[in-house]
């Protein structure tokens, strides 16, 4: 007779044809769910297909899809292996002619066959129904128009769910090596896909309380997210990209091969307890433990609890997942008290060493000679939208001395949380790797600041301004407006071939450059209020197809249509220290633009900053021209109405501060709203556009006497 | 021939089964006895491969049993916690069988079904627990294993089944050569089936003994003699002597015509030697008055 067990040894084809046998209504539920999800709707909306629709199923971001990929990848494992989960069952598939190898083997590969068959099945659909679907992406930052449903995406689909399912079904299948019964199976199985995510999201809550300058960049969330490829999809990126693939199967390769080693040693009449090794026993209780302690102490530290939350989270999850671990609930007794305190001991460590910084996170600062660049990002130091870059040593370390300034004082800033700049300070380290902080500082931290200075102040900081004098005036449209209203009096200069209106454009932006570049640090942080906006449109040849007509249009700029061009856009608040720029505008026949506000508007000044929060207000002097009119501002004490545009300009560009630097509180500060008329909220409506800061001591004469007599009221 | 050599198993500090020794001769039926929990269960699981010894061996005719695939295809195995693929029917299962056992014997399947009267197309989850007993001792019978362990095998089956299957096991002891190792936890049961009997107290071997030799060996006489008088009989191996009035119960271990020739010098006036039951070969055997074996026995 002959002997099976040559292949019984390593593999055996009964056992696993038979698994698909048995568990095929999983398989056919997924695919259900699959084509429910895809391929259903497409049909339906065969003729008329949105690009969308395509887009979401083939980059998995289908929420069907993906829910049929955590499904099919779980519950086959927990099926497969659910033998393992029961003495008896246990018993007699060990006592049939397979070795430990062939039925673990066997297993796998049919659960994972049984898992990936209906995305199989569904990717030879979606090949069936292919036909050209054209959407906007993006090549080398260039929007094209592009086929997005061709074999080749389908395939990529279908490698790519192979990929997913895979690494989810590994884990699935060590959940089962670990644990003794199909429901805790199921739950670790799930808890254990995301369990290295949860681990680093909970890590970074407990640095956002507790460090100082920690910040969330594209990097850390990446990070976070690409733990998984089931994560990685909903990544800023976007799709799991082809490079990622072997990554993640070596990983599910790695993890397969270590569940086997653990199956080796399994001790089959742990089946029907909860876990099989003493150690996932206390590994599953801790985590339940760690994961209950942390959320509920974060929830309860926003809300100023302190430490209680860590503690009643601690005690309440060690309650729970001991009686889940050990299947009782008589769970008291002398050695889970012991357990007790050593899980409380580690969780100590563990706050304590957020809440001291045992790893130095606060301090660290990378080494001059290891920082590439650094950018400083604050939208109160930008020039142009746009950050400012350093790569010279001189800057890089004068960067870093603010940096050190700002870390020795940390625990004057750490619970600043007044009026003051927000800054985030991002090292890109000739490791490749990158390191950021984010801090929010009081005004005199920064505007003091000696090494923020010469940073500023250096040539390397001229380079947004050299950049103006680059570009080409053909492809640059200009727009200026009054005050911060684009519905306002402005000047448009387009695209244009015409020489003399771009030797204007030139003129209007070396002006700018010069004032940029002649720009002291001082006068940078000085807070002036801006009297008009200038912004910037700048075209680059695409050399391809740009089908990105509509987004990001502004609606008093030409439109981004051309698919011939890629677009930028620069922005700058012009204020009275704009020497060059406000000459060229006056010398220009454009002096209109300096008043700040249009007819009719008007603004008011207010000892209480406060006592502004409407959604729309009607002009407060015209109340004889309105039934409805509301006189509060008028007639409450402590506010003054103005309607002079030129009392307004002048108070805004001579007086008037964008915020609360030069001022102890917002209390020692007078309030200056500009009201623009606003359609939006109804005929005669007017709503507050911008809120400036005025020094009552400052005054100029000419409003002096007014504000004497109201705001003393 | 099976032989557990030494076997120890630990579980969670726990002695389940400490230093065993089992001999099972090819081609005979041992019986296993114990109490609940006396590591019947954890024996046979190393038997059959389940378990991993934490000391000692166990060997099929000379063989590691642990993942040894191509002992077990020669292995069968009838569980007390029988187990079958959720929603399967016997011919299903049959069907399974016979992909992985390669001494699968489908005439002998295909009798035994009739035989047993059960239907190979309704499923198994759906019968009493007796058929499903039935279930699995046609299954495994027809894989035509060289070794049978069975474990509480006649548990929940009537008188007419019992007979059944015995006289299946028996019948392939004795035409193949089948080597068989039942447990129970009552001795009477094994009497007439076994060849040999262990049995197993708190995880060791209190007792291993072949039962033709022990039925040989050991006598239970009863015995007067015409003068009352002190009669040391040192040449027997007595284990038990009781006196009822002139009467005289002796149990002796020693060979039967020894033991009569040696009563026969004292000119008795009655000498009847008795037969003796399992149990009380046991009993006697064991230093009659082991509350434990009292147990195992009644």
């Amino acid at each position: 007779m002959r002997s099976k067990a040559f292949y019984s040894n390593v593999f055996s084809l009964p056992l696993a044809l038979e698994n698909l046998k048995r568990f095929w209504a999983i398989g056919t539920v997924g695919l259900l769910i699959y084509l429910l999800s895809g391929a259903f709707p497409l049909v339906l909306s065969y003729d008329r297909i949105r690009p969308y629709m395509i887009e979401t199923m083939l980059s998995n971001h289908n929420p069907g899809y993906m829910a049929a990929h955590l499904f099919l990848a779980i519950s086959a494992a927990v099926a497969v292996f659910r033998y393992l989960q029961n003495t008896g069952s246990a018993g007699v598939m060990h006592a049939m002619p397979f070795s430990r190898k062939s039925l673990y083997l066997s297993s796998y590969a049919s659960g994972l066959t049984l898992a990936y068959l209906p995305a199989f099945i569904n990717g030879l659909v979606l090949l069936v129904l292919k036909t050209p679907v054209y959407q906007t992406v993006y090549v080398d930052n260039l929007p094209i128009q592009t086929d997005i449903y061709t074999a080749a995406n389908v395939l990529g689909w279908m490698a790519e769910v192979l990929v997913i399912i895979t690494f989810v079904y590994s884990i699935g299948v060590f959940a089962g090596m670990v644990t003794g019964s199909m429901v805790l199976h199921a739950l670790t199985a799930l808890g254990f896909n995301f369990l290295l995510t949860a681990l680093y999201a909970t890590f970074l809550g407990y640095s956002e309380i507790y460090f100082f300058g920690f910040t969330y960049n594209r990097l850390i969330s990446d990070i976070t997210l690409k733990l998984s490829p089931y994560t990685y999809v909903f990544q800023a990126e976007g799709d799991l990209r082809a490079s990622a693939w072997p990554m993640y199967m070596v990983a599910a390769v790695l993890i397969a091969a270590g569940t086997y080693f653990i199956y080796k040693k399994r001790p089959l009449e742990k089946a029907t307890e909860s876990t099989v090794f003493r150690f996932m026993e206390h590994f599953l209780s801790f985590l339940i433990v760690f994961f209950g302690s942390s959320l509920t102490g974060m929830v309860f530290y926003e809300n100023d609890y302190g430490y209680a939350g860590y503690v009643l989270g601690g005690i309440l999850g060690f309650l729970v997942g001991q009686m889940i671990v050990k299947k009782t609930l008589k769970i008291f007794d002398l050695e889970n008290l012991k357990t007790f305190v050593v899980f409380a001991g580690i969780m100590a460590v563990v706050i304590v060493g957020f809440n001291k910084d045992a790893l130095g996170y606060e301090r660290r600062i990378p080494q001059l000679g290891s920082v590439e660049t650094v950018t400083i990002d604050s939208y109160d130091l930008m020039q142009g939208n746009r950050p400012l870059v350093f790569q010279e040593t001189e800057n890089v370390r004068a960067l870093t001395d603010f940096h050190q300034f700002v870390i020795d004082r940390r625990e004057a800033y750490r619970d600043h949380q007044g009026f003051g700049f927000g800054m985030t300070l991002t090292y890109d380290l000739d490791s490749g790797n990158q390191m950021s902080r984010r801090y929010h500082l009081p005004y005199e931290a920064v505007m003091e600041s000696e090494s923020l200075r010469k940073l500023y102040e250096s040539d390397e900081a001229d380079k947004p301004a050299e950049m103006l004098s680059q570009l080409q005036m053909s492809d640059t449209e200009i727009v200026l407006f009054s005050g911060n209203n684009y519905e306002s009096e402005q000047l448009t200069m387009h695209y244009s071939d015409d020489v003399l209106s771009n030797s204007a454009k030139r003129l209007l932006l070396d002006a700018l450059s010069r004032d940029l570049k002649e720009m002291t640090f001082r006068r940078l942080v000085s807070g002036r209020a801006a009297i008009l906006q200038l912004q910037i449109q700048h075209r680059t040849e695409a050399g391809g197809k740009n089908a990105d007509a509509t987004s990001e249009t502004y609606p008093y700029m030409t439109g981004k249509e051309d698919s011939n061009y890629r677009y930028e856009f620069f922005g700058y608040g012009i204020t009275a220290e704009y020497e060059h720029t406000l000459r060229w505008i006056t010398e220009n026949g454009y002096e209109h633009l300096l008043t700040a506000i249009g007819t009719g508007d008007f603004a008011v000044i207010r000892r209480n900053c406060e006592a502004e929060e409407e959604e729309g207000v009607t002009h407060p002097v015209d109340y004889d021209r309105f039934t409805s009119v509301d006189v509060k501002h008028q007639s409450e004490p402590g506010s003054l109405v103005l309607e002079d545009p030129e009392a307004i300009t002048m108070l805004i560009r001579d007086h008037a501060y964008r915020d609360l630097r030069h001022f102890p509180a917002e209390e020692d500060a007078l309030c200056l709203t500009v009201y623009h008329r606003s359609e939006d909220k109804g005929y005669g409506m007017f709503e507050a556009a911008m809120r400036y800061y005025l020094n009552e001591a400052d005054l100029p004469e000419v409003i002096r006497a007014e504000a004497d007599r109201y705001l003393s009221e | 021939m099976i032989q557990v050599t030494e076997l120890s198993k630990c579980f969670d500090g726990f002695s389940a089964l400490s230093g065993l020794n089992v001999h099972v001769e090819t081609g005979s039926i041992y019986g296993l006895i114990g109490v609940n929990g006396s590591g019947k269960t954890t024996l046979i699981k190393h038997l059959t491969g389940v378990y991993m010894p934490d000391a000692g061996q166990v060997t099929f005719d000379g063989e590691d049993i642990y993942e040894n695939t191509v002992l077990k295809e020669r292995l069968g195995y009838i569980p007390d916690d029988l187990y079958f693929f959720n929603s399967y029917s016997i011919r299903d299962m049959a069907s399974f069988y016979r992909k992985i056992y390669p001494a699968w014997n489908e005439q002998r399947y295909r009798d035994m079904l009739r035989e047993f009267g059960l239907p190979a197309v309704r499923k198994i989850s759906k019968f009493s627990k007796g058929m499903q007993k039935q279930a699995a001792f046609i299954l495994v019978m027809s894989t035509m294993p060289d070794y049978l362990i069975l474990d509480e095998p006649i548990d929940g089956l009537d008188p007419l089944i019992r007979k059944r299957v015995w006289r299946y096991v028996v019948s392939d002891v004795a035409e193949r050569q089948m080597t068989v190792l039942v447990s129970s936890h009552n001795l009477r049961e094994m009497e007439g089936i076994c060849d040999s009997i262990g049995i197993l107290s708190e995880g060791r071997m209190m007792i291993e003994r072949d039962l033709e030799e022990l039925k040989t060996d050991i006598h239970k006489i009863q015995v007067a003699f015409k003068e009352e008088k002190e009669r040391p009989l040192s040449n027997l191996n007595i284990l038990h002597r009781e006196k009822r009035g002139s009467v005289e119960l002796l149990i002796v271990r020693n060979a039967g015509n020894l033991v009569k020739s040696e009563l026969e010098k004292e000119d008795p006036a009655i000498l009847d030697m008795l037969p003796l039951s399992l149990e009380e070969i046991f009993i006697y055997e064991m230093g009659g008055e082991n509350s434990e074996i009292q147990s195992i026995l009644f």
